[in-house]
């Protein structure tokens, strides 16, 4: 194994090799790792994956050619780069230039996960499904402790950075049988950088068990457009499946996306703003650069109601001629760089939650991310799997429905969006696909809206 | 670094253990708009270690990812006090099987230059439109399995795959609109690119002549990718596949009894089976993590539920066989031809954005892509809306085609045609 100085001598040198034949390249190592138990009522699974291996990319002014290795001796990564550029001659195209940044950052977590003995773990995972197997509503139940770590360096001619991030979640399932004799689920999930997130693996539990009693009454719910709160969870997937994919650079480039006749005009009420942001600390999505080397900053998507900025990985901001973003990232070292989102949300407005519950007479409250689909160029929408409970004079009522999806035209709903909550909250972890490829970790979350006249079924 | 992890493994007073090394070679194309964009290609080895510890009548067991020869002493130490402080329900890891089947060994992936020479010729079929080609994908794969385990076994077996993705975009009454449908093969000579981009084209010009849907119960067709999608999902099984696993009997989660209709039959009875042995298929295996060898399954018979599928673990505690690794889906096919299905006053869905149902519960939402209303023998498209549903209960009220179809992991009718169905208007 190399050490970090050995790294950065080698990776110099493989950038040598490839700026001596004209080319811009670049060198990006992945070290990643996964620690999971996994609990039922009956069994428990470990395991600690993960990967390690380099990416190398030249670029011929035109295209980028690629390789990787999981051999990361100096003479494979030599011997790989030289095939590399071997048969490649620089086309005048689009140039690439940096500015010079060598830096180094990593995340601090309260408490360091890999400072704590496995046993400690899981008991903590033991504790929790003890308090989930006591609940007797429960058909069974499941307790996820993740432990994440990656580690990057990325190096060009100009830049030498390096991030180490730390990631700890505590997720409860909890399953129940309705009354028609489905089987159900519900979960909750903690996450902090470090192992602090498991001092609320009991609460977590009894969110997830309580709101579990409330399927077994479930109803499915009729079709139509109802006046609705969305959480903060579903708002994320709205601003993340509805609408941040279409801002992606690449599929704004592949005439895929119908923000581009939209950009700099208005969407929504002036008090709506939709943001992007790597930089947010301590959040699923959160990263210091992408992996093109670009320093993490927050992009407004939708700014004061207007189609604001693209989120970019190099290529196609050059080709697009648009502001470069910290959002070209891989799924692994094996697979292509895409501008991808990472914390996407709706930003703080200036509404108290509970005012706006007040304004509807009879609606719902959508809760609890489900999942979706992108549809960037007809701009329909598709969330599902919602959670949902009835809105009556401006209460909660006893009233339950589960697996509810959204539809629609977008500039519709959010056009049709009439207040934003001063609340705001990001705790949710997720992963992203590239249709269904190219998963990412992101995070869902952010302010309520309000919403009249959404489609519902 | 195989043969040191083994020799360390060895070293150790285990009851059990297993070393899987995947290797995987890839050759990978972009192109955006008219431009290659990038091509990848590479080679990973990835090194697995599962050890297994007796402790009384349980056993503990834990997995872990060994990245570099220097860390493989350190690595095992810890997975075995991981696997100490477990204690799982006794089973029996690997048993001694013989009769494997042979699959074919995997080809040597085409070139940079056969590759690019298939995108562009979808290039230029596309040209013959008056659509635009915006993007077309096209990866290839080649990977070698090799598992060894304590009881002096070692398996290998090899596989290719191909992955094809594009986006069609063409203007219509609605507009400029796309498609973008992906497929995946066991090698890209199954995929032929020409049609393959032809036919989202055909796809993106009606969703660019298309209406929004309206409220409509009654029967829904499923055909093309949206059939395939229904049956294989690209992100998890189907809720049916699902049901049927030990594992989910086990865990007190599966709806289904054996014996007994997998729902009450309205319609046509399903039969539906795991086959990992189909020539040329997708999700071909020749055994699975427990090296149980692949075999054909019948999981639902004439509506009846007949096999879970069973890993080794979770055969062991229903006490039924293993059955080795889940294949491709096969659907039975039925009587009539699906040229009687396309009657006045029936939808036909074509495509779906993504289709991911409950797992538990069945019950799903999928927003339509595209969709078609047929009326007096002439089909009107229509984008938007979504299929609501259980998929138990649709599929115990279905009516399957006679002609045969496959595509990505799915073998079976043509079509397939729902008796009641909702799809909720915009």
């Amino acid at each position: 194994m190399l050490k970090k100085e050995e790294y950065k001598k080698l990776f110099r040198e493989i950038i040598r090799i490839i700026n001596k034949k004209g080319f811009y390249g670049d060198v990006l190592l992945i070290d990643s790792s996964n620690l999971s138990i996994n609990r039922d009522f009956t069994t428990v699974d470990i395991s600690n994956t993960g990967e390690k291996g380099v990416k190398i990319r030249v670029f011929d002014e035109k295209s980028w050619f690629e390789t990787f290795a999981t051999d990361l001796s100096k003479s494979n990564l030599i011997k790989i780069t030289q095939n590399l550029v071997k048969n490649l001659e620089p086309r005048k195209g689009i140039k690439f230039d940096d500015e010079p940044i060598e830096k180094s950052f990593a995340d601090r977590p309260r408490i360091n996960p890999k400072k704590i003995p496995i046993t400690e773990k899981i008991a903590v995972v033991e504790r929790t499904i003890s308090y989930l197997k006591k609940q007797k509503h429960l058909k069974n139940a499941r307790v996820v402790y993740e432990e994440d770590s990656e580690f990057k360096i990325f190096c060009s001619k100009n830049r030498y950075l390096t991030q180490k991030i730390s990631m700890v979640s505590i997720t409860c399932f909890a399953i129940v049988q309705d009354k028609k004799g489905q089987t159900r689920y519900r979960y909750q999930v903690c996450f902090e950088p470090g192992f602090e997130a498991t001092k609320n693996s009991l609460k977590v539990a009894r969110m997830a068990a309580d709101e579990s009693k409330k399927l077994i009454y479930a109803k499915k719910l009729k079709p139509g457009k109802y006046h609705c709160i969305l959480d903060p969870e579903v708002t994320g997937l709205l601003a993340h499946e509805s609408f941040g994919h279409g801002m992606e650079s690449d599929t704004v480039y592949k005439d895929r996306a119908l923000a581009k006749q939209w950009k700099g005009k208005r969407i929504a009420a002036d008090f709506v703003n939709i943001i992007d942001d790597p930089s947010f600390p301590n959040k699923h999505g959160s990263y210091y650069f992408d992996d093109e080397g670009q320093i993490a900053k927050p992009t407004y998507l939708v700014k004061n109601g207007v189609v604001n900025d693209y989120i970019t990985e190099m290529l196609t901001a050059k080709k697009l001629g648009v502001k470069r973003t910290a959002n070209g990232r891989c799924e692994s070292f094996d697979h292509k760089i895409y501008a991808r989102m990472s914390n996407t949300f709706f930003a703080e407005g200036d509404n108290d939650i509970k005012d706006m519950f007040k304004k509807i007479k009879d609606g719902i409250y959508l809760m609890r991310g489900g999942g979706g689909m992108e549809d960037p160029k007809g701009w329909g929408v598709q969330i599902q799997g919602l959670f949902a409970r009835r809105i009556k004079n401006g209460k909660l009522v006893d009233e339950y429905y589960d697996d509810v999806g959204i539809t629609g035209y977008l500039p519709e709903i959010l056009g049709n969006i009439k207040q934003v909550s001063k609340q705001f909250d990001i705790k949710d972890t997720g992963h992203c696909g590239k249709g269904h490829k190219e998963w990412v970790r992101v995070s869902t979350g952010g302010s309520y809206l309000r919403i009249d006249n959404l489609n519902l079924a | 670094m195989k043969k040191e992890i083994i020799k360390r493994l060895e070293k150790e007073k285990l009851d059990f253990w297993k070393l899987e090394v995947a290797e995987i070679e890839m050759k990978n194309i972009y192109f955006e708009k008219d431009e290659e964009e990038s091509y990848i290609s590479g080679k990973r080895t990835d090194y697995l270690v599962t050890v297994y510890k007796k402790i009384g009548e349980k056993i503990g067991e834990a997995s872990v990812t060994i990245k570099e020869k220097s860390e493989i002493n350190e690595k095992i130490k810890e997975v075995i006090a991981a696997a100490k402080l477990i204690k799982n329900p006794y089973y029996t890891p690997f048993e001694k099987y013989s009769n494997y089947p042979k699959l074919k060994k995997a080809k040597e992936l085409p070139s940079y230059e056969e590759i690019k020479k298939k995108v562009r010729e979808a290039y230029d079929e596309i040209k013959k439109t008056d659509a635009k080609l915006n993007a077309l994908e096209v990866f290839t794969k080649k990977s070698k399995i090799n598992v060894t385990t304590s009881i002096g076994q070692e398996l290998s077996e090899e596989h290719n795959s191909a992955y094809a993705e594009c986006v069609v975009t063409v203007k219509g009454k609605r507009g400029e609109m796309e498609y973008v449908p992906m497929r995946s093969e066991s090698n890209l000579n199954q995929i032929d690119l020409r049609s393959f981009v032809k036919n989202c084209y055909i796809n993106a010009k009606d969703i660019s002549n298309s209406t929004s849907p309206r409220m409509f119960r009654g029967k829904v067709i499923l055909s093309g990718d949206a059939l395939a999608e229904f049956i294989v999902p690209t992100i998890h099984e189907n809720p049916i596949i699902i049901h049927s696993s030990a594992k989910m009997k086990y865990l007190n989660i599966s709806k289904l009894e054996l014996g007994k209709n997998f729902e009450k039959i309205k319609a046509d009875k399903i039969t539906m089976k795991s086959n990992p042995l189909i020539e040329g298929g997708l999700r071909n295996s020749a055994f699975d993590s427990n090296l149980v060898p692949a075999r054909e399954l019948d999981i639902i018979k004439d509506g009846v539920f007949t096999n879970f599928f069973a890993s080794k673990r979770y055969a062991d505690y229903l006490k039924i066989k293993p059955t080795g690794p889940l294949g491709n889906i096969e659907l039975g096919t039925g009587k009539i031809s699906a040229d009687e299905f396309y009657k006045d006053g029936v939808c036909e869905i074509v495509g779906f954005s993504s289709f991911a149902p409950n797992i538990y519960s069945g019950d799903f939402t999928a927003e339509i892509r595209l969709g078609y209303y047929i009326k007096d023998g002439k089909k009107t498209p229509f984008k938007g809306g979504m299929l609501v549903g259980n998929y138990f209960k649709l599929m115990a009220n279905v009516v399957l085609s006679k002609e045969k179809f496959f595509k990505s992991g799915y073998y079976g009718p043509k079509a397939i045609m729902f008796n009641d169905a909702v799809i909720s208007g915009l």
